[in-house]
């Protein structure tokens, strides 16, 4: 009796084990998955900003050049471009 | 629903409930056939731990045939699953000497180990298959 005790006890521990190996695995794909959403938020903050400033400072050079364009049309259109920058975010600004 | 519990689930479906549709069967025969001996008496035979190799020897073989993203935690469940089912095997053997040997026994004590050594062994095989996906 005391054997089969014994053994219960034994595959006890052994399953204990398994069940230990998921525990660390599952906390370890946690943490990485934590790791990702922090970059993609990181990430997209950088990239709105970046395309909110290249968008204002698009729009403030194609002002510019039609300000530049109307007072001195004769003199300065042919050093112009002839299409404006593009807009990088059509919403912003 | 999640890859990994739709895997746990279809594993749970088509191992588990595959390997105890005998046991269904044996019993609504003994039912039937109005067999002297109770269902229980087979799993005090070890029956069900025969069952539980099949599933484990599955599972172990199903996790080293794929590389897990966590390669320790994976041998390391592989070793308890194999040392579980060395365990079994021994009750197993225990257990097919009782009657042999004409020992003295509580039978209560050896079918609640049977079971419980394959709860356990399902238990090993699950996470140890579980973990040759991740």
């Amino acid at each position: 009796m005391i054997l089969l005790v014994t053994i219960l006890s034994l595959a006890l521990l052994g399953t204990l084990g398994c069940i230990g190996t998921l525990v660390y695995v599952n906390i370890k794909e946690h943490e990485a998955n934590q790791v990702v959403v922090t970059d993609i938020r990181d990430e997209l903050t950088r990239t709105y900003w970046q395309a909110s400033w290249r968008a204002l400072a698009e729009d403030a050079i194609n002002s510019s050049e039609t300000y530049v364009q109307l007072s001195r049309p004769y003199r300065i259109a042919a050093s112009m471009p002839s299409q404006p920058y593009p807009r990088a975010l059509a919403s912003v600004g | 629903m999640p890859k990994d519990r739709l895997r746990l689930t279809r594993w749970f479906l088509f191992t588990i409930m595959a390997s105890i549709v005998p046991f269904v069967f044996l019993a609504f025969g003994y039912r039937l056939a109005k067999h002297p001996e109770h269902i229980w008496l087979l799993f005090r035979k070890g029956e069900l731990l025969l069952v539980s190799f099949g599933l484990a020897a599955v599972s172990i073989a199903d996790a080293a045939s794929f590389r897990s993203k966590y390669r320790t935690a994976q041998l390391w469940c592989l070793v308890f699953c194999l040392f579980v089912a060395g365990v079994a095997a021994v009750g197993y053997t225990l257990v097919a000497v009782f009657d042999v040997i004409r020992f003295e026994y509580n039978s209560a004590l050896v079918d609640f180990g049977s079971i419980a050594l394959f709860i356990m062994l399902i238990i090993c095989s699950g996470i140890t298959a579980k973990h040759s996906r991740i």
